[in-house]
């Protein structure tokens, strides 16, 4: 029996794919072998877990070359991650005596690809001071996009719409170096979504083997983001576009990853319905966060494996036949909320129709962090439905009981109340707070 | 009785009232880092040392119970 090709795979706390579930999808397809980042402070917490699942080793992952004695240590023939920060170690592990350069954590030069490429017409600039900011808002007007070159999963991304957005971000920002490694764009302008409680974009995974052809290609919608900041809300499975336009959406996505000049793995790429064409969001080098779990309990394929097989080069011969269909909620407080005072019981919510997990529920007493990751979602939970009518009005019931359940006071200690995104997820006119 | 102690076991550190038998440790709020400790109460309980992944491939307390059964 011919032996399993080893990778190594950098990890961290926060990555697509859990390190449980990447030894479960891994499971008779490589012999895995985990890399952790040692100077990050995570790591005494996720160094026994790994250990109990794969051989494990450590280095500090800003010294390209100790993390290439890891490899070489562990005599692993590549690389993969599903961590969005560790995508350009990940290709700069790979790219042993290749002259390739890797665009991976450098959204910007990205930028300037996905428009050489026809794929966005999205106008870019790099940041240096509010000078810099203040003159790219006067020539493209705003809205305005900045966020890190390096961003992941929407952290410090700021959505600038009119002159108090501004305001806000010169404040918090009042300082030159503050600026550094951010950029701004223009916003894209997406199309009217299907149905008022989906956002105006989508997220297609790409999956690709050696020699280019996508394998997997799937297109999601998203929940309609929480004003003003934007906020992920989360992600549903299929996607409510007919075949024809899902199609136009998939053409440009991968399109995008040709951009980049990348050719076999996993992408998940953020793409929108713009005028008069699709225009490109992000592409990221790894699956796309909660994709595996939802593809899952929707069609029984296993993502993981799947992004493992093209990170290997290779393909499957797999189709996505829906059997129900399937959302994550990622339930945002508003903006003003700071502190949960009191919030519902993760078995209240596991009771409602069509929830089967809540792994996230954040108790009261905790403090809200707005621009944190996932914008700070006090809680995930995850449903299925037979059709995407009956999955609306399972996730309305959802968001109505959370917003019903959570009591959360702004930094006066007044109780926060906004339900106009609640209204928009659930449709029902709802009452105002007491 | 090893399926209840096991459902009481993992919802102590999940901090529900009750998981249901056939409800996945890890779609009720179970980590990684909880089931680690989980691992070593049911080598503490049931003298039975089960791996990481054994008890993430059960997911249930049923499935879990199951493992250990087999394992005494």
């Amino acid at each position: 029996m011919p032996s399993l090709p080893r990778v190594v795979v950098p990890i961290a706390a926060d990555g697509s794919l859990a390190p449980v579930d990447i030894a479960k999808s891994s499971d008779g397809l490589l012999e895995l072998v985990f890399l952790i980042n040692s100077e990050e402070p995570e790591s005494a917490s996720l160094a026994p877990i790994a250990s109990a699942l794969a051989r494990t080793e450590s280095a500090p992952f800003s010294d390209l070359e100790a993390c290439r004695r890891a490899m070489e240590r562990c005599g692993a023939g590549s690389a993969q991650t599903f961590v969005d920060r560790y995508c350009r170690l990940t290709a700069l592990l790979n790219a042993v005596g290749s002259e390739r350069e890797t665009t991976w954590g450098r959204k910007d030069v990205q930028r300037q690809l996905y428009r050489m490429a026809g794929v966005s017409h999205t106008r870019s600039r790099r940041l240096h001071s509010a000078e810099c900011l203040l003159g790219f808002i006067a020539a493209e007007g705003l809205p305005v996009v900045v966020k890190p070159v390096d961003g992941v999963a929407s952290r410090e991304l700021w959505i600038l719409r009119n002159e108090n957005d501004v305001r806000e971000i010169l404040q918090s920002r009042s300082r030159p170096e503050n600026f550094a490694g951010m950029f701004a764009e223009t916003f894209i302008m997406g199309q009217p979504p299907h149905a008022p409680y989906l956002g105006d974009y989508y997220s297609a995974e790409v999956f690709r083997d050696r020699s280019g052809n996508p394998f997997i290609s799937v297109l999601s919608d998203r929940i309609a983001p929480r004003e003003p900041a934007n906020r992920e809300a989360g992600v549903i499975f299929p996607t409510h576009l007919d075949n024809t336009e899902a199609a136009v959406l998939l053409r440009t996505a991968d399109a995008a990853v040709d951009a980049l000049g990348e050719h076999h793995g996993a992408f998940h790429v953020e793409v929108k319905q713009g005028v008069p064409q699709p225009d490109v969001i992000e592409v990221n080098g790894r699956l796309g966060g909660f994709v595996h779990r939802l593809v899952l309990a929707g069609t029984g394929v296993d993502m993981g494996r799947m992004a493992l097989l093209a990170g290997l080069g290779r393909a499957a011969d797999v189709r996505l036949d829906w059997r129900r269909c399937v959302a994550l909620l990622m339930f945002q407080p508003p903006v003003d909320a700071l502190r949960i005072e009191a919030g519902p019981n993760r078995r209240e919510l596991m009771d409602l129709p069509g929830v089967f997990s809540v792994d996230r529920l954040v108790s009261h007493g905790a403090v809200v962090d707005g621009r944190g990751e996932n914008g700070g979602a006090l809680a995930r939970v995850w449903l299925t439905a037979d059709d995407h009518d009956m999955l609306h009005r399972r996730v309305g019931r959802v968001v109505e009981t959370l917003d019903e359940r959570f009591v959360l006071v702004d930094r006066n200690g007044r109780r926060v109340c906004d339900t106009r995104w609640t209204q928009q997820i659930s449709r029902h006119q709802y009452k105002e707070c007491e | 009785m090893t399926v209840e102690n096991v459902a009481a076991l993992m919802a102590e550190l999940v901090k529900m009232d009750y998981v249901a038998p056939d409800e996945s440790f890890f779609d009720v709020g179970g980590t990684s880092f909880l089931s680690l400790t989980l691992i070593s109460r049911i080598e503490s309980d049931f003298g039975v040392k089960l791996s990481m992944l054994d008890v993430v491939r059960a997911g249930t307390p049923v499935n879990v119970a199951e493992l250990i059964d087999a394992g005494r």
